[in-house]
């Protein structure tokens, strides 16, 4: 009886899902496993269900329930990896991918949805390893072909990662195989994909492609909507600056005040304004990714004689006021976030010669007040970490309080991002703590980068976390501020 | 042929055996297949591979009377061998000259003929060499047979090696007649008798010669009997003409001067093509040029007019009208005097010099086979004919055959070893061979030999250039432009001139040999490059136009399209550059490419190559289907990355294949389609990545240098580029620049370049390397240095060029600094390196002010001019100072002080008559001193001794203070014979200037001359001090007359041989004081010193060896003063002894057997020879050539009529000489060394004395240094002289 009805609830759900009714779907596998609450069919057709109508969360909810109640069936196990990374659980994901591949080692599609899956929750050696074995199983499977590259880019191999590429057949660009060629020093090919790839908005594509040449034009350059790009290709700004007639940056709102500091730059204008006017004056455009590429640069090409970047010296001034900079030990500005947690900031206790100053925008939840001239820090962090205070890039114009007080601090120590960035634009010492894998700008090894030539880098050790490398900054740093 | 050598052997092994026939060689049937195969030997007989054709030849059918074997050709000293006459194959008479060598290899040969043709053969018994006659029906006993049409292949001959015929030369009686023989020839398969036309042409042209018929058909023609062609018949005749029958072998082999005429297909031994045969010295061939007879009437008719006019047989007109002919340049002038010269040859065939002429005739319209037919006639009558073997050798060397041409040309110097003709083409031979050296030393002969021919000169320049001998080629080719100024001279000095940097010099002599010579190319083209090197452009353009204009030429027309499309025209450009080939090629209209495969064939170098690879594209857009690129193997590993192009190909793969560099001109470029805005050439980017990991250290901008070419000095200021990492491109800059990075340690690959190129920031390259053309194509930042001139594959203006959007150029401007370009260079790559991308791009204008400044940067040509001449004048350059002088005034300069600097360098060359022009002119514009001086100087030595004491008379007016007045006054006096007055002269010049030797010397001469012996011998010692003699060093003191018993005195010898001769009489005198004498004298004189008798002991050594150890020394010609001799007391001449064996062996060669007295002669060159002219009127007398070195070198120099026999080698050294002329009846010689042995040993000698200054040689009639010799002076009466001598003799 029960076994009919179910049955009959089975084959109407079946049916709602053929005329894509999916809540009516999922509503009556659901009425299903109240009847039979072992019901694994069941269980994976509500999961099936939710996942069409989109509600991933539930299918996962669903598909544990089958896991848990018919351990060890791998399409159960692959399922639940899909749906886990549908909704960003990666590592989740990951783990159940593992579980799938075991219980079936010789399945070159798993292996090779296990590496996608770890390469998507970072882990990217992982990655690697699942991404050869699926290829050891099928040396033609499509996704682990495609895969390994990217994953041996991120796992920090550049050189198998170009061979990886270049075996898997498909010549199209790609960001992975750019930052590969870039971080092996390639830079005319590594540049020629940045441009290929870089996204082309409406109004560039009725504008005449820059050939790099003299132009007695204004040019327009349009930066994508990740600052970190903006800092790292703005020494190409001065340039192609130096063969036209005016150079037009456009770039998100937030970042035109900064923007409009970058040497080389005549006009900034926001990306979502209406450029209609403008274009009829200008004579060609180009991504800003893609001027090294189009100028024919290599890496020897940077040479900043003068600073990428000016502040405002009002701005300066008064965090400079505030934080009562220029005297008494050196202020070191300190960027952790993205790399390591306050606690890492352990080893840079006892440090009594050197003043350290959070360049991080942070919430006032975590400043707490202090004696220090500027009358906050930061929050539980083992050592003193001053902080210019809450209304610390509080405007809507992006991190230009940051590059101001950069210019008046005597050093900076931080992980890579924005800060470190500006710092390195501004020609201010600093160090850099760069882990395994990491930006072309910073290479794969050595401890300067022509880019930002005033930067010390450290690179993180192929084991050990990226804190390890605080006192050796700080040597650095007293060595720097001490010339 | 290995059939042949297969069957011989056969046929010895059989007769070693038995004597048999041997059946293989007598086929009973002859199908139809043997006939065709040997009529195909025939075919291979008449074209003269004797060696094939006989194989099947020998297979022809042969009805032998005799049942013995053939033979061989072996040698078998015991057999007896019939040769069997085929009168179906061959003539007898002609193939007859084969017996005497045939009969040398046998005991005995008997040739058998038909009986019917016995007796007429017998009347031409001398033909056969003497091998005995018999009637082939009664063969008398033999062991082996040969059939007469294979002797040439018994004794293994080729068409080349036929020997003339037996017969001796006839005695030619002028009949009158010409004799006609029309019948068809007996050895052809054919049987039309020759076009009876020929009789009314022979009529027409000569109407006075009777026409008698030698055979049936031309007594039908003639309508008269035939005669009979034998030798006495034959000799009456001027000419016969026959067709190929026995008639015209007969008349061959007597030597009766024959006109053969020849159908469309004659048998074998007349070969395919020709005028004359080595059969018949004195044939002259007529062949059909068509089927039958065709054209042959027309030839004979055409021959009959030209001989018309002269006659047949009259040597003189023949002769007159042949120079006259051959006096006109041309090939027809040469054919015109053809048929003059073919009649001297029939009408004269032993003399060498009739076939000479032939042979220079054919030469002149490369008439290549018959002038080896006609010199190997001539070699064979005249086998040292000079000019024979000269044509020989020349004709060798054309053919690449300088090893024979050496042999002939050295076979025409054993004839005459001064020929210079033989000489250059000695030296030719020997460059040809490759050694220069011995080649310059051929020229260097001949010029000795001549030594002012300017072609000779210019020849033996451009050797020692060659060789590197700047100094002297220069040297060589300034004595030319002096000689007989020529373009090819001039030449010469320019690019020496250009060689050593000197631009305006080379720039002025090319001018000028071009205004000497419009259409000279070499020297226009030479004159060009140098004008666009140096930035003349428009100039070199104007230059190579005015040549085509005179001598069109594809390499001027090559050049002058690149020069226009340097400039920027080209339309024009394009249209002459297509002349780069050697021919204009129609080129296919731009239509033409549609749906075609093009194959480019590379040109150039890879540089250009790569600029041209732009227009693919181009050629794609019009149609082309596919474009692939043949020729171009270094690029192909770059190939694969040009746009549009298909690869690399073959050109027997395309529909359409074009040189590279049409491409422009096919599609019909300007200069603004040359660029490109983007880059066309790709490279892998698998390798761009490696070579990007093979950089990644390098930190800084980076700079590839391409160096290749450039000096070291230019390189070290491109050093100064700092704050960059360098990549060595190419070798060059890989030796420059040992901080660069080489990019391979060896030559790196174009691939290898094209993949770093990608990871550089800029690229500095020389303009002439591949480098610079790559990266410009791969749109690389280019910094390049140069061109050093105008190019159109650069075509720069302002330092930018349409070639290359990325690449800048820097050329030196003209005003630059040293270095300056560089500078620019280094500085815009400073400014390139820190962020001014701007800078490949910028236009660079050369300043304006710099460019109006400098616009006239050389001097103007007379004054540049001057200022070389000046300067060489003062190097005592004087060739170079005369000739460059002599330009600058002729170019306007003026100045008086040039005028006498090129005067004195015209004096010091020998060149007087100019040099007195000069003077002259410079004395009526303003008497100095000087000038005078010069004046009387030149015409005292032009023999106007009168003019030339007038101005040195004059010159003392002006400054008696000065010595070189009074100096000339004397000297002017000496000549006069006034002696005693030039001593006062002498003195006032010594007052003036006491220590000047020359000037002690002029006086120690006049004092000799005024018979002042002890004075003047005295005064002479001086002449160690003067600048000709260079002063001995001795260790021993110099012996001054005092006792010397018992020591060892060196006596030594000085340069003249003659005064070593004439001074050897006063040894004897110091031999009695009793000294040990070691006498050393000149290596040619060692060997006559020993036969002196001086008695005691006396050592003779040659100078220059190792002295043995003495005690004094005292040169011979101090003797005289050590003893104070006074002119009274001159002791007798010193008595050589020659060795009476040979003075024996020499007498009974002169005494000749007709008792004519035996008259030795010398002379050293024209000048002495023709004073011998009226020797010829002597007769009773024979004359023999007394020239040791040269043999029978000068003989040429002799007048005419002079009836001279040489003694050449046999003469060895001056002890045969001596001998010799002991053995003479008399001597007559110049003043020499010669001459001085003949007086000196006693004989009747007449001295030649040109000066009656001389003091040793002075006096009327006789001097006192030898009493025997008569003295003659240039105009006297030789040849009275000598009969007198002679009949003095005869009466004793």
């Amino acid at each position: 009886m029960t076994e009919t009805v179910v049955d009959q609830l089975l084959a109407r759900a079946a049916a709602a899902e053929d005329a894509h009714k999916w809540i009516e779907a999922v509503a009556l596998y659901e009425v299903a496993l109240v009847r039979s609450p072992d019901h694994v069919p069941a269980m994976l057709g509500a999961a099936a269900a939710a996942r069409a109508n989109g509600d991933h969360a539930r299918a996962v909810v669903f598909l544990t329930r089958a896991d848990r109640t018919a351990p060890g069936r791998a399409d159960i196990a692959v399922a639940l990896g899909e749906a886990l990374a549908a909704t960003s659980r990666l590592s989740e994901a990951a783990v159940a991918f593992e579980r799938a591949r075991a219980a079936k080692p010789l399945d070159a599609g798993l292996a090779a949805r296990l590496g996608a899956a770890r390469l998507a929750a970072g882990d990217a050696p992982g990655a690697v390893s699942a991404f050869e074995a699926a290829l050891r199983l099928d040396p033609a499977e499509p996704r682990a072909l495609g895969g390994l590259g990217p994953a041996l880019a991120s796992a920090g191999r550049p050189l198998a990662a170009l061979e990886a590429f270049r075996r898997s057949g498909d010549p199209r660009p790609r960001a992975e195989r750019a930052a590969a060629l870039l971080a092996l020093g390639d830079m005319a090919g590594g540049f020629a994909d940045l441009d290929a790839i870089a996204a082309r908005p409406v109004w560039a594509t009725k504008l005449q492609a820059w050939d790099g040449f003299p132009l007695d034009r204004p040019l327009f350059v349009w930066a994508g909507g990740d600052p970190l790009d903006l800092a790292a290709f703005a020494p190409a700004l001065p340039l192609a600056r130096s063969l036209v007639a005016d150079l037009v940056l456009v770039v998100p709102k937030p970042f035109m005040r900064l923007a409009s500091a970058l040497a080389g730059v005549g006009r900034v204008v926001a990306d979502n304004d209406d450029l209609g006017g403008l274009i009829e004056t200008v004579g060609a455009a180009a991504p800003l990714v893609g001027l090294p590429h189009r100028l024919g640069l290599t890496a020897g090409s940077f040479a900043a004689n003068a600073p990428l970047l000016a502040v405002e010296p009002m701005l300066a001034d008064r965090w400079s006021a505030r934080l009562d900079l220029g005297r008494g030990r050196p202020a070191v500005g300190l960027v952790w976030g993205g790399g390591f947690g306050l606690a890492d900031l352990e080893p840079l206790a006892g440090i009594a010669d050197l003043r350290f100053v959070a360049l991080e925008r942070l919430p006032s939840a975590t400043l707490a007040r202090s004696s220090s001239p500027s009358g906050w820090e930061v929050a539980g962090a083992p050592i003193r970490v001053e902080h210019p205070g809450p209304d610390f890039e509080a405007g809507i114009d992006a991190r230009v309080d940051c590059a101001a007080l950069i210019s008046r601090l005597d050093a900076v120590i931080a992980v890579d991002g924005l800060p470190l960035r500006l710092g390195g634009l501004l020609g201010r010492p600093g160090v850099a703590l760069l882990p395994v894998a990491t930006s072309w700008i910073w290479r794969i090894e050595g401890g300067k980068t022509p880019v930002y030539p005033s930067l010390s880098l450290l690179r993180q050790a192929s084991e050990g976390p990226l804190a390890a490398l605080l006192p050796e900054a700080v040597q650095r740093i007293r060595s720097m501020v001490h010339e | 042929m290995e059939r042949r050598l297969n069957r011989r052997r056969q046929l010895e092994l059989k007769l070693d055996e038995d004597l048999t026939i041997d059946e293989a060689r007598h086929p009973q049937a002859s199908d139809a297949a043997a006939s065709s195969r040997r009529d195909a030997a025939r075919l291979l007989l008449a074209r003269g591979n004797w060696a094939e054709g006989f194989v099947d030849f020998e297979h022809r059918p042969f009805a032998a009377p005799s049942d013995r074997p053939l033979w061989s050709g072996a040698r078998l000293p015991a057999a007896r061998l019939v040769v069997l006459a085929e009168s179906d194959e061959c003539d007898t008479l002609a193939f007859a000259r084969f017996l005497p060598d045939l009969a040398a290899r046998v005991l005995s040969l008997t040739l058998a003929v038909p009986a019917d043709e016995v007796e007429r053969l017998m009347s031409f018994a001398g033909a056969f060499g003497g091998v005995p006659l018999v009637d082939a029906t009664c063969l008398p006993p033999h062991d082996l047979v040969l059939p007469l049409a294979s002797a040439p292949m018994v004794l293994g001959l080729s068409p080349e090696e036929v020997p003339p015929p037996r017969l001796a030369q006839r005695a030619r009686r002028n009949g009158g007649a010409i004799g006609l023989a029309l019948a068809s020839s007996p050895w052809s398969s054919r049987d039309e008798t020759a076009p009876g036309r020929v009789v009314a042409a022979l009529r027409q042209a000569f109407p006075g010669q009777r026409l008698m018929a030698l055979d049936q058909a031309a007594a039908s023609q003639l309508g008269d009997k035939a005669g009979e062609a034998d030798p006495a018949a034959l000799a009456e005749l001027d000419l016969v003409v026959a067709t190929d029958g026995p008639v015209a072998h007969a008349a061959g082999v007597v030597g009766a001067p024959l006109w053969l005429l020849l159908d469309d297909e004659p048998p074998w031994m007349w070969g395919r093509q020709g005028l004359f045969s080595r059969w018949y010295p004195t044939a002259r061939l007529f062949r059909a040029d068509g089927p039958g007879w065709l054209g042959v009437v027309e030839a004979v008719a055409a021959e009959a007019r030209a001989l018309a006019a002269s006659g047949l047989s009259d040597i003189a007109a023949l002769d007159r009208l042949a120079v006259a002919a051959e006096g006109v340049d041309g090939e027809s002038a040469a054919r015109a005097a053809l048929p003059f010269a073919a009649r001297l040859v029939a009408l004269e065939p032993t003399v060498p010099a009739r076939w000479a002429r032939l042979a220079g005739l054919l030469l002149r319209f490369g008439d290549v086979e018959d002038l080896d037919r006609v010199l190997g006639i001539g070699l064979s009558v005249g086998a040292r004919h000079a000019p024979l073997l000269l044509f020989a050798a020349h004709r060798d060397l054309e053919r690449g055959k300088p090893a024979a041409a050496l042999r002939y040309a050295d076979l025409a110097l054993g004839a005459d070893p001064a020929a210079t003709d033989a000489l250059t083409i000695r030296a030719d031979a020997f460059l040809a061979l490759g050694d220069l050296s011995k080649a310059e030393f051929a020229l260097r002969q001949a010029v000795q030999a001549a030594p002012r021919r300017a072609r000779l000169l210019v020849a033996w320049g451009d050797m020692l250039r060659k060789l590197g001998d700047v100094r002297g080629a220069s040297r060589a080719f300034e004595r030319a432009v002096i000689a007989g100024d020529d373009a090819d001279a001039r030449l010469g000095l320019g690019r020496l001139a250009e060689a050593a940097g000197e631009t305006g010099l080379a720039l002025h002599f090319l001018g000028s040999a071009l205004a000497r010579d419009g259409g000279h190319t070499e020297a226009a083209m030479e004159f060009a490059r140098i004008l666009a090197a140096a930035g003349r452009n428009r100039e070199a353009i104007g230059v190579l136009r005015r040549l085509i204009v005179h001598r069109p030429s594809p390499p001027a027309r090559a050049f002058l399209g690149e020069l226009l499309l340097a400039s920027g025209d080209f339309a024009a450009g394009l249209a002459e550059f297509e002349w780069r080939n050697g021919e204009a090629r129609a080129l296919p209209s731009a239509t033409d490419l549609v749906d075609r495969n093009v194959v480019l064939v590379a040109e150039g170098d890879v540089g250009a190559l790569i600029r041209f690879l732009r227009f693919v594209p181009m050629l794609k857009a019009a149609g082309a289907a596919g474009v692939r690129l043949a020729g171009a193997d270094e690029l192909a590993p770059i190939l694969a990355a040009v746009d549009g192009l298909d690869g690399g190909g073959e050109p027997e793969e395309g529909d359409l294949v074009l040189p590279m560099m049409s491409v422009p001109a096919l599609l019909g470029l300007t200069v603004d389609d040359l660029s490109v805005s983007h880059a066309y050439m790709r490279v892998d980017p698998v390798a761009v990545t490696n070579a990007a990991r093979a950089f990644a250290h390098l930190d800084g901008f980076r700079v590839g240098f391409a160096l290749d070419g450039m000096s070291a000095a230019d390189a070290a200021a491109l050093a100064t580029v700092s704050g960059a990492a360098f990549v060595a491109l190419d070798a060059g800059a890989a030796a420059r620049f040992h901080t660069a990075w080489p990019l391979a340690v060896d030559q790196a690959g174009l691939d290898r370049v094209a993949a770093a190129l990608p990871n550089l920031d800029a690229v500095v390259a020389m303009a002439s390397s591949p480098i610079a053309a790559l990266a410009g194509a791969m749109g690389r930042a280019v910094f390049v240095i140069g061109p050093d001139r105008d190019d159109w594959l650069w075509l720069e203006k302002d330092g930018r060029t349409p070639w290359f959007p990325t690449t800048r150029l820097f050329r030196r401007r003209l005003g630059d600094e040293k270095g300056a370009s560089l500078s620019r260079l280094t500085d815009a790559l400073a400014s390139f390196a820190s962020g001014d991308r701007a800078i490949p791009f910028r236009v660079e204008p050369a300043p304006t002010a710099m460019a109006i400044s400098e616009s006239e940067p050389f001097a103007s040509p007379s004054s540049m001019l001057a200022q070389a001449g000046l300067a060489a004048s003062r190097s005592r350059d004087d060739y170079r100072a005369a000739l460059l002088l002599g330009d600058a005034i002729a170019a306007g300069a003026s100045e008086p002080e040039l005028r006498e600097t090129l005067a004195a360098a015209l004096l010091r060359i020998g060149e007087r008559d100019r040099a007195g022009r000069l003077l002259a002119a410079l004395v009526a514009e303003a008497p100095t001193a000087e000038r005078l001086v010069e004046l009387s100087e030149v015409d005292r030595l032009g023999g106007r001794l009168e003019e030339a004491l007038a101005h040195a008379e004059r010159a003392v007016e002006l400054r008696p203070d000065a010595a070189g007045p009074h100096r000339a006054v004397g000297k002017a006096l000496v000549a006069l014979g006034r002696a005693r007055e030039a001593l006062a002269a002498y003195s006032r010049a010594l007052a003036q200037a006491p220590a000047d030797p020359e000037l002690l010397m002029d006086e120690a001469e006049a004092l000799l001359i005024a018979g002042d012996y002890k004075n003047g011998f005295a005064r002479a010692e001086v002449r160690w001090r003067a600048p000709e003699l260079l002063p001995r060093r001795f260790s021993a003191p110099r012996w001054g007359g005092e006792d010397i018993r018992g020591r060892t005195l060196l006596v030594h010898g000085e340069r003249e041989l003659g005064l070593d001769i004439a001074f050897a009489r006063f040894l004897p005198q110091l031999a009695l004081q009793g000294p040990r004498l070691i006498i050393e004298v000149r290596p040619a004189l060692t060997d006559l010193f020993r036969r002196l008798d001086l008695g005691g002991d006396v050592t003779v050594v040659e100078q220059g060896r190792r002295l043995p150890p003495h005690d004094l020394e005292v040169p011979l010609r101090s003797l005289p003063n050590v003893f104070g001799i006074e002119r009274d007391g001159l002791p007798p001449p010193a008595r050589f002894q020659p060795d009476p064996l040979r003075v024996e062996a020499w007498r009974r060669q002169f005494g000749g057997g007709d008792g004519r007295p035996a008259i030795g002669v010398y002379w050293r060159n024209a000048e002495d020879a023709a004073l011998l002219a009226s020797l010829a009127d002597v007769h009773d007398i024979r004359l023999f050539a007394l020239d040791r070195r040269a043999g029978r070198a000068s003989l040429a120099m002799l007048p005419n009529g002079l009836g001279m026999e040489p003694l050449g080698d046999r003469l060895g050294g001056f002890v045969e000489m001596a001998a010799a002329m002991t053995a003479l009846d008399a001597v007559i010689a110049p003043v020499s060394a010669t001459g001085h042995l003949a007086a000196s040993l006693g004989r009747r000698t007449i001295v030649v004395a040109r000066s009656a200054t001389d003091w040793l040689w002075m006096g009327e009639d006789r001097t006192p240094w030898y009493p025997d010799a008569h003295l003659l002076r240039p105009d006297g009466d030789l040849a009275g002289l000598l009969r007198a001598l002679v009949l003095e003799r005869a009466a004793t």
